[in-house]
């Protein structure tokens, strides 16, 4: 028995979905990490709590408050309705946004710790070599952080991937648009359809597995690479 | 601060950092120096004295260092005005090895020189990767290098974008005896062949005697809870007093 055309459909989305919000969250999440790990402002504390809060809120929560806020009352919904764009609740667009938020600290935290693993030392050298700030971040800070990107990276598409509440929340459960495989599931098993059910919790057992799988194998290595560079 | 016009021959430091030190004491590191702008000057003291602070400073890498720094003709520091690191034509040599991990020699070497405001000598390039005995080192990476290794790269590196000063801060302390025998002929060279005004920290008499022209030494004064470095140095072979 194979997957069905719906249950295709949802892994399609789900994997377009998570490449989508990896690659915005990577390109976001970097300059945000970066101010993390070099800032000694007052504001740390508060903005790294912030970015920390999908970890422990239950993500009806963030669904609940992004849904009043993308919905055609709130400030984001109003503002995408003046610029002709509709609302973005219960569209693939909301569900972007809404796994950004809910994904950002699987990105933002392995690439602060990146980032503050490589140190003042190597930056002040590269300023008196006469690299300039962004010059330093380019060729010294992002080179030295690779395994802290490949961290991110893998870890943000798998939690999005994971995500179920958000998605519920503010996605609803619309076929090609929002149903993620892990509302197919919850439908599959509300149909009392186990036999499908089934072979799509597998397939998100296997995928995490693999995940993982990687993500330590990946910091073995770097961190024998550390290990290496010690002088 | 009573800033003499300094000759081309001369360095001047007049600056004033506030340092704070673990358990929350906070000193300040009054420096009013002239220094040779040519030659080794060693600077030698007991730890905590601000030696390290003197030369981040005049790199720049301390941003709440107040005064006025002047290399040559090059004004890095005023009152008014303070130019950034980068822009500073300072070399750095540091304690322990800092060679980029990601770049091999070559690359770490060439670092600067794309970044370096003139054009580059390639004969100055061939006399310094000889003179620090590198042109079989070039293509391999810092973690396949000994100690010695990476420091003679560490210097190359800083040499080679032409600094108007260079400034190392204890280079040979993270190497044992055998290792820093090794680079000591090294650095003698560079002394004898580069006409580049060196600051050297140190704590090793030895390296003194066998390096320096001219000494000072950081002396520490409780009194009004400030560290000093003394305007004490005076033009003297130090090798001729010590040796």
């Amino acid at each position: 028995m194979g997957f069905s055309e719906a249950d295709v459909a949802a892994i399609l989305l789900t994997l377009r979905l998570a490449t989508t919000v990896t690659i915005l969250l990577l390109f976001f999440g970097a300059p945000l990490a970066w101010w993390l790990a070099r800032t000694s402002s007052r504001f740390k504390g508060p903005i790294g709590a912030l970015i920390a809060l999908p970890l422990v809120l239950p993500p009806t929560v963030l669904g609940f408050y992004l849904l009043i806020a993308l919905g055609p009352n709130g400030p984001i919904g109003q503002l995408t309705q003046s610029l002709g764009l509709g609302t973005l609740a219960f569209s693939y667009s909301g569900l972007v946004i809404g796994s950004i938020f809910y994904s950002l600290p699987f990105v933002v935290q392995p690439l602060q710790n990146a980032f503050e693993a490589v140190g003042d030392r190597p930056l002040e050298v590269a300023a008196t070599l006469g690299a300039g700030p962004v010059d330093r971040f380019f060729s010294i800070a992002l080179p030295m952080a690779k395994p802290g990107f490949f961290t991110a990276a893998v870890l943000g598409f798998a939690h999005t991937v994971g995500e179920f509440g958000v998605v519920l929340m503010i996605g609803g459960n619309i076929p090609g648009e929002t149903r993620v495989v892990s509302v197919q599931i919850y439908d599959h098993v509300e149909a009392l359809a186990y036999d499908q059910a089934n072979q799509l919790a597998l397939l998100m057992i296997i995928f995490s597995f693999l995940v993982l799988l990687s993500v330590y194998g990946m910091q073995k290595k770097s961190h024998r690479q550390v290990l290496r560079f010690s002088p | 601060m009573n800033v003499s016009n300094p000759t081309a021959n001369q360095i001047r430091v007049a600056i004033n950092h506030e340092l704070s030190e673990r358990g929350g004491r906070a000193f300040n590191l009054e420096v009013d120096l002239d220094l040779p702008a040519k030659g080794i000057t060693a600077v030698f003291g007991e730890s905590g004295s601000g030696k390290t602070t003197l030369l981040r400073c005049i790199a720049g890498l301390e941003t709440s260092s107040r005064g006025e720094i002047q290399v040559r003709d090059a004004v890095w520091q005023s009152e008014t005005d303070v130019i950034p690191p980068h822009q500073r034509r300072v070399g750095y040599v540091f304690q322990e090895s800092s060679l980029f991990p990601h770049l091999n020699v070559k690359k770490n070497i060439a670092f600067g020189i794309s970044r370096s405001p003139s054009l580059l000598d390639s004969q100055r390039y061939d006399q310094i990767i000889e003179l620090m005995g590198l042109a079989p080192l070039l293509q391999q990476y810092p973690d396949q290098l000994s100690g010695g290794e990476r420091q003679r790269a560490a210097i190359a590196r800083a040499l080679i974008i032409e600094p108007d000063l260079l400034l190392m801060d204890e280079p040979l302390a993270s190497l044992d005896i055998k290792r820093k025998q090794e680079i000591l002929p090294y650095l003698e060279s560079v002394h004898e062949k580069l006409d580049v005004p060196i600051i050297y920290v140190t704590h090793s008499v030895d390296e003194v005697a066998r390096l320096a022209d001219f000494s000072g030494s950081a002396a520490r004064r409780q009194s009004h809870r400030q560290w000093r470095i003394e305007r004490s140095f005076i033009g003297h072979r130090a090798s001729t007093t010590t040796g």
